[in-house]
């Protein structure tokens, strides 16, 4: 089986900095995968030239999704291909209406797709069930694009954006920072939700918390721009003990 | 230096010499301003600072060396939108109106109350081509709301494919405790560059309420455009005033705002959308000549292409003008490097209690929030209109009337 995504050799410079430094990377269809690392190490890096920003320079290596050379994409194309990031700091829009903007995104996704647009009633119906899976009130959903939403509503509202576009691959950037602990849940259970056999999960996260919740398949540690070890779940209890000093050693040696 | 100057009288004096002068109803004392202002002042040069940005002289010596004056034409396709309308332009016979509307042109023998407001504000004094307009200008029209209209006047500019030069005057007034909303639009076939040179006189008596709403927009980019326009304000008078600018060769508007007595509250918003090479200059003046008053202007402004976008606001209070208390900002958008935009406000305070507060913000559309919905599927130009249409939405959202609302939608392109 050919990965969904297959990040090989990957350099990113920003700024004229090499901030990724070879990163090798496999996601299959039906996986969850969690980046740990300490700040400043690269993840949101990561994200960010998955999904196509600009000033993030591939100095070197590939990426392969769904048999697609993505860098050569757009990042309208990654989203359409199949690709959706949560950010770790979802940008507010004032003036911009979150359901008009999603119907927007749905449809030209769809578009890209060969679909027809979605029928306004399908859409409506789509909205409350994801509204009520992520427990958000009708009138945050119908305001201004995550303008003055709380940290912890912004982050719920990444989720909702996910669960109704259904993409191939979710890159969620701590989500789970400052939420609290049913807020967290509700998340996790949006996450879970959405996962089945077709698709993927890359979660970035600090805590081992989130992972009680979204259970990784493999749990890869990310050091000053290299993946230094690759394990399964208990990775993650092992690290949540030691910190990452332990790890640090064994790449010097 | 000398020569120069001589060089353009001897064009302005040749240029004249075409426009056949049919002047009849302004007043003599204001006509003989009018025609000492044109030959002391001259056409408006680089040097000019009111009209820096708008190089007036190259474009009448380039485009408008020839003036061509069309007859009158008849009316064909125009979009109306009210009941109540009135064509003005190279046709303005046509016209629709209800009760409460009294409308003189200059084929009329018009009551001396109305000639005596022609000129009353002396924008010919001030302004190179309002002096054009008032010397040699053969189309006036008077509109006198006499009733509170139920429904909004349409005032139609209409320019058939005829002729490359019209000047057109109008003087409204606005009767007392009298309500009423105008939209001003310009339905403009010609194929040809044509230079239309505007003056509106627009007086508004005691308690009268006036929602005016001017419509700017030439798909042919062919017009160029001059439009000179004062209000002035008796006491506790409303005055809602909208300026859309869109296409067009060149869109400059001087409005004017005097108050004239107290409790008067002038509130002035204004879109421009500047594309291809479009040059569009929005110069007003909110003269508070009395206190107790209020005046709020907010513009907003986007220059794309190799478009210009110019902006300056004049506050003026006079030394008795006390507690006034007058606003000003304007933000503007930069989307392209070829293109150029200006906003500058300005500001002469003579009375010392009043509040008084400008500012202007330019930038270019915020990077984050493209990525951001790019992220989500949506194409790049897509995500541009929606970020742009958040950026003005509160222009257009204040207009109370949902037909002129989507008259003007329907006409932004983005
Ligand atoms: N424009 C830039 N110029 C130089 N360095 C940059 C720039 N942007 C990011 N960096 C650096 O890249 C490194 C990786 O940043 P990144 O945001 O990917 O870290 P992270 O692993 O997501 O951290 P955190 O856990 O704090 O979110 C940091 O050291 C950061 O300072
Ligand atoms: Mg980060």
């Amino acid at each position: 089986m050919t990965p969904l995504l297959s990040i090989k050799n990957l350099h990113v410079t920003v700024d004229g900095n090499e901030i990724l430094k070879g990163i090798d990377l496999e996601i299959n269809k039906g996986e969850i995968h969690a980046i740990m690392g300490p700040n400043g190490s690269g993840k949101s890096t990561l994200s960010y030239v998955l999904a196509g920003k600009d000033g993030y320079e591939v100095t070197e290596g590939e990426i392969i999704f769904n048999g697609k050379n993505l860098l050569e994409l757009s990042p309208e194309d990654r989203a359409r291909e199949g690709i959706f990031l949560a950010f770790q700091y979802p940008v507010e829009i004032p003036g911009v209406n979150n359901i008009q903007f999603l119907r927007t995104a749905l449809n030209s996704i769809r578009q890209y797709k060969g679909l027809e647009p979605i029928d306004a009633s399908e859409f409506l119906k789509l909205v409350k069930e994801k509204q009520k899976l992520l427990d958000l009130p009708a009138n945050l959903i119908n305001r201004s694009l995550n303008d003055g939403f709380s940290g912890g509503e912004k982050k719920k509202n990444e989720i909702f954006q996910l669960s109704i576009l259904n993409p191939l691959l979710a890159i969620l950037d701590e989500t789970d920072s400052g939420l609290d602990i049913d807020a967290l849940k509700v998340v996790a259970n949006g996450v879970n939700h959405y996962h089945n056999k077709e698709n993927a999960v890359l979660v970035i996260t600090h805590y081992q918390r989130l992972l009680d919740y979204i259970v990784p398949d493999f749990v890869h540690i990310l050091y000053k721009g290299k993946i230094i070890k690759s394990g399964d779940k208990s990775l993650a209890l092992e690290l949540e003990k030691s910190g990452y000093d332990a790890y640090k050693v064994e790449t010097t040696n | 230096m000398e020569l120069t100057t001589t060089q353009s009288n001897v064009f302005l004096n040749e240029w004249l010499q075409q426009i056949p002068t049919k002047v009849q109803h302004i007043p003599d004392e204001v006509l003989v301003d009018a025609l000492k202002y044109i030959e002391e002042q001259g056409i408006p040069d680089l040097k000019n600072e009111a009209y820096r940005g708008v190089p007036i002289e190259s474009i009448l010596k380039r485009y408008f060396k020839k003036i061509e004056i069309a007859s009158k034409n008849e009316v064909a396709n125009t979009q109306v939108v009210f009941k109540n309308f009135i064509v003005v332009g190279d046709a303005y016979s046509a016209l629709s109106i209800e009760k409460g509307i009294r409308v003189f042109t200059s084929a009329d023998n018009i009551p001396q109350e109305y000639l005596n407001w022609i000129g009353h504000f002396k924008l010919h004094q001030k302004d190179f081509f309002a002096a054009l307009n008032t010397g040699y200008c053969d189309k006036l029209i008077i509109i006198h709301i006499t009733e509170t209209l139920d429904q909004p006047l349409h005032l139609i500019h209409f320019i058939s494919n005829q002729g490359n030069f019209n000047q057109q005057r109008v003087l409204v007034i606005v009767d007392e405790q009298v309500k009423a909303t105008v939209l001003e639009s310009y339905h403009f076939t010609c194929q040809q560059s044509y230079f239309y040179n505007t003056l509106s006189e627009i007086i508004q008596k005691e308690h009268s309420q006036l929602h005016w709403i001017n419509v700017q927009n030439n798909p042919t980019n062919t017009i160029y455009s001059i439009n000179n326009v004062s209000f002035s304000l008796e006491k506790s008078a409303i005055l809602k005033h909208h300026q859309i600018s869109l296409k067009g060769s060149l869109w400059r508007n001087n409005i004017e705002v005097h108050i004239q007595q107290p409790d008067v509250n002038a509130e002035m918003k204004g879109l421009s959308i500047g594309k291809n090479q479009s040059i569009i200059s929005q110069y007003t003046s909110i003269l508070h000549h009395s206190g107790h008053s209020h005046s709020y202007q907010l513009y907003k402004n986007i220059a794309d292409d190799k478009s210009t976008v110019l902006f300056n606001g004049f506050i003026l209070v006079d030394k008795n003008a006390q507690k006034t208390d007058a606003y000003q900002n304007s933000k503007n958008i930069l989307l392209n490097d070829n293109a150029t935009l200006f906003a500058r406000p300005q500001l002469e305070i003579y009375a010392d209690d009043v509040r008084c507060s400008h500012g202007s913000t330019t930038g270019s559309l915020n990077e984050d929030a493209l990525f951001y919905l790019k992220t989500r599927g949506i194409e790049e130009k897509d995500a541009q209109r929606l970020l742009l249409q958040a950026f003005f939405n509160d222009i257009i959202e204040e207009i109370d009337n949902a037909d002129i609302r989507e008259f003007i939608i329907q006409q932004i392109e983005l």
